[in-house]
């Protein structure tokens, strides 16, 4: 496991004098002394790229913070003049999407989502000071990217780090195994809300029930799980 | 000391801290929207509430509120969420003293607050512990930590909260003393041992709170192992 | 915190000087004297119909603090096992065991900050309140004892004309009058504390406030009348007998008043500090000459004045004691500038100086 970091642990790093680091989510940069500190508590990242050393701190927590570039699940909870506004998370500031943020958007033709809607998007400006913007297609080409509105399905809320690594990490076995059970379509949200839709109620109920229980054990003991959460549902729901 | 973190699943964090008699459940909201009467506009802003074990809020649980709050603006980042709002709650599920005294539950929330703001992720600067300690009348004897019936034969009482850090050596690092609060009769000498002996405790329990932590990353991280 | 007060308060601290125009290490004048506001003043006017019974004013700089003290008087709930003669102080020792705030008491501070508007009272209120009540509390200068009422007995003679007797003002016999009941009844006094054109911290004035309106505190005697001293009337209802107690109707005597006993040897006075980094970009240019002079980077301010001064300043002391260096409370708020054992040192010092001044002037 990598390094522990804690609030208020200046970063080690002889490396990171000769060269310019870049430093993401969690690394604090104090504007007098120029110390690199962590802010927040979780396991320490050092990649190298081509430009140099980024660092950053990656934890675990349940509130989101909008951030460039995440893929997120919101809710629409209005519009305001040409423009929806969207939840990311519960009591957060709302953030906005643009009715233009749409492929094929014109003045005329005007996106068709209403208040209670679902949709998967793209954070497309983040400044703290600011209110975040969202948008529902690939801005630097101007093209669908697969973003939009999810229609019917079922929520989860998760860990953000948990929904990270089911977005991210392609080794990962969970969605495999539910996989091999049944046909489902999923959205995976870092704001820590995952979508599922499957063809039947009972196994769209299984699927939420295992994502859940997945979050806090360990991936070996994914299948087993897994299959006795399927069981459970499908046979106390054909008793029903 | 005894702690639990994430015991609720409602807010974004929370901690259950024990300690000698005195339990105190704390919970921690944000950083969401504020009502437009908080929103500050360059900083985070902070609501602290406290409610005590028995009875409703009194000024008894508003200079408690003082106290934390004065302790945990200093360490918190709070120039990274402008217009933001975070609402932390203490509910005293034990007092383990009398109405007179607050230093137990003072210190034991503080413990506990940054156990849930770690737990709910909200940024800080520093870390910081907090301890209470009582001087006896008699023998003039310092008790790090005293039980009720210890506290009622102290002359006085203090709470003394530390902020912490690592530095790039991996070596504690006392940052600053963020809160003294002496009432009682004592004199320069005693309030300066208070002030030594604060910091040796406060300095065993960050210790010990980074155990704790390293333990919730580890559960939270549970497939990378 | 504004960004002009900060630069004000920096630029200030460069020229070595405050936004007050105080020196670093300066504080205001104070002016105390009981205002003539309690009955029992010398210039009082209207000592029939005040009720105030100690007082002071506190002007510090531009800022106002006036105490007046009021009193009631209750019943203690006495434990009904005492009906054999133990000894008060032993019973209180018997019940209390080692109980050191048991034998303490304090009053019950209202504290008033005057901005021109009305509603409830403010957060800062509220808690300097409390930490005048706890502070007293702690502290040991008021004692239960002080409080105690030694009550007297009103007499009518043949001729219709009434006489007062104090318990320890008459002879070993005839005490026993006034004695006879094992009711005791003690003073709760009442502090309504205002603020006027406040501008810094409050509760170090509002203390020492306090503490000189307590000095002048003189608690009214109070005596029963003897026909409702112990008189016990039967009485019948539905077969069964009973006596009813006359309730006791405890009066203060308008003229008789004694000085309220406070620990003296306890006494202390407040004062506050602050803490505060100089930013080195915000010195104004200096002569060449000066420039090498080695400054040091924080430096302490007494008696925080402004609202330049207590916005920007996050490190604050506020302490108790007397000339002596006996403290009664202390209150270190290290938010800003790093503390040091030497600042601490330097503040105990400046307040042991300060505590000497007021008590000079009380």
């Amino acid at each position: 496991m990598s390094k522990l970091l804690l609030p208020g642990d200046v970063i080690t790093a002889e490396e990171f004098r000769a060269q310019q680091i870049s430093a993401g989510p969690g690394i604090y940069c104090d504007p007098v002394s120029q110390e690199i500190k962590a802010t927040h508590a979780g396991l320490e990242i050092v990649t190298q790229t081509k430009k140099g050393t980024s660092v950053y701190v990656d934890y675990n927590s349940k509130r989101y913070v909008p951030a460039v570039g995440d893929f997120v699940i919101g809710l629409i909870v209005g519009s305001f003049g040409d423009s929806y506004r969207v939840q990311l998370s519960n009591f957060s500031n709302p953030v906005t999407l643009s009715f233009m943020a749409f492929p094929n958007a014109s003045k005329k033709n005007r996106p068709t989502l209403q208040s209670g809607d679902l949709c998967y998007a793209r954070v497309c400006s983040a400044y703290k000071e600011l209110e975040a913007e969202i948008e529902c297609m690939d801005s630097t080409k101007g093209q669908d990217a697969g973003f939009g509105h999810l229609e019917d399905g079922m929520t989860i809320e998760v860990s953000l780090a948990y929904a990270r690594e089911l977005l991210f990490n392609e080794s990962y076995p969970l969605l495999n195994i539910l996989g091999n059970l049944v046909e489902f379509e999923v959205a995976i949200g870092v704001n820590g809300i995952v979508w599922i839709k499957t063809n039947d109620v009972r196994t769209t109920l299984a699927c939420y029930k295992s994502i859940l229980a997945c979050q806090d054990i360990s991936p070996t003991q994914f299948e087993k799980t897994v299959k006795l959460i399927f069981n459970n549902t499908l046979k106390s729901a054909d008793e029903q | 000391m005894e702690t639990s973190m994430r015991v609720l699943s409602h807010v974004d964090g929370s901690a259950v801290v024990s300690n000698n008699g005195t339990k105190v459940i704390c919970s921690v909201s944000g950083p969401m929207e504020p009502k437009s009467r908080q929103e500050l506009p360059t900083q985070l802003a902070l609501e602290i509430i406290v409610k005590p074990a028995e009875g409703v809020q009194s000024t008894r649980e508003k200079l408690m509120e003082d106290q934390i709050r004065s302790v945990l603006t200093p360490v918190l980042a709070r120039y990274l969420h402008p217009r933001q709002f975070v609402q932390i709650c203490f509910q005293v599920l034990e007092a383990g003293e009398s109405k007179d005294y607050t230093v137990k539950e003072v210190s034991v929330g503080i413990n506990a607050a940054v156990l849930a703001l770690v737990d709910a992720g909200v940024p800080l600067l520093s870390m910081c512990t907090g301890t209470c300690i009582g001087i006896t009348s008699e023998e003039r004897r310092l008790i790090v930590n005293p039980t009720e019936p210890e506290l009622l034969e102290c002359a006085s009482v203090h709470v003394f909260c530390l902020e912490l850090g690592t530095d790039e050596n991996e070596k504690i690092d006392v940052r600053n003393v963020l809160l003294v609060d002496s009432l009682g009769t004592f004199d320069e000498s005693q309030l300066f041992q208070v002030l030594e002996t604060g910091e040796k405790e406060c300095i065993r329990l960050y210790t010990e709170l980074r155990s704790v932590i390293k333990d919730k990353v580890s559960r939270d991280f549970v497939w990378k192992q | 915190m504004n960004t002009n007060t900060a630069l004000q308060q920096d630029r200030h601290l460069s020229l070595e000087t405050r936004p007050c125009s105080r020196g670093f290490e300066e504080f205001r004048d104070v002016l105390i004297n009981d205002g003539n506001i309690s009955r029992y003043s010398a210039k009082c006017q209207n000592a029939n119909t005040n009720n105030v019974i100690g007082s002071s004013i506190v002007r510090s700089g531009k800022t106002f603090v006036i105490t007046s003290i009021t009193g009631g008087i209750v019943e203690e709930t006495l434990s009904a096992n005492n009906e054999d003669d133990v000894g008060e102080e032993e019973l209180i020792t018997l019940s209390e065991g080692s109980n050191r705030l048991a034998k303490n008491a304090s009053v019950h501070p209202v504290v008033e900050i005057q901005r021109g508007r009305v509603g409830g009272p403010t957060d800062e209120e509220m808690i300097t309140s409390e930490r005048l009540h706890k502070t007293l509390l702690h502290s040991g200068i008021l004692k239960k004892t002080a409080l105690r009422v030694l009550c007297g007995v009103r007499r009518t003679d043949e001729n219709g004309k009434t006489t007062k007797i104090y318990s320890d003002e008459i002879l070993e016999e005839e005490r026993k009058i006034s004695e006879s009941n094992n009711r005791r009844w003690s003073y709760v006094l009442y502090a309504k504390i205002q603020v006027f054109s406040r501008n810094g911290p409050i509760f170090d004035l509002c203390w020492n406030s306090l503490i000189s309106a307590l000095k002048s505190v003189q608690l009214p005697r109070a005596f029963l009348d003897e026909r409702a001293a112990d008189l016990k009337i039967a009485v019948r209802t539905r077969g069964r007998s009973m006596t009813i107690r006359e309730t006791y109707d405890i009066l203060c005597d308008p003229e008789k008043s004694l000085p309220l006993q406070l620990n003296q040897h306890e006494l202390g006075y407040g004062s506050n500090y602050g803490i505060i980094d100089i930013d080195p970009l915000a010195q104004l240019a200096k002569e060449e000459n000066e420039m090498d002079v080695d400054k040091p980077t924080s430096v302490l301010l007494a008696d925080i004045e402004t609202e330049a001064e207590e916005s920007s300043i996050y490190s604050k002391l506020s302490l108790i004691t007397n000339k002596d260096g006996q403290f009664k409370s202390a209150t270190i708020i290290g938010g800003g500038s790093k503390i040091t054992p030497e600042m601490i040192k330097r503040c105990i010092s400046l307040s042991k100086e300060r505590s000497k001044d007021i008590e000079s002037k009380i």
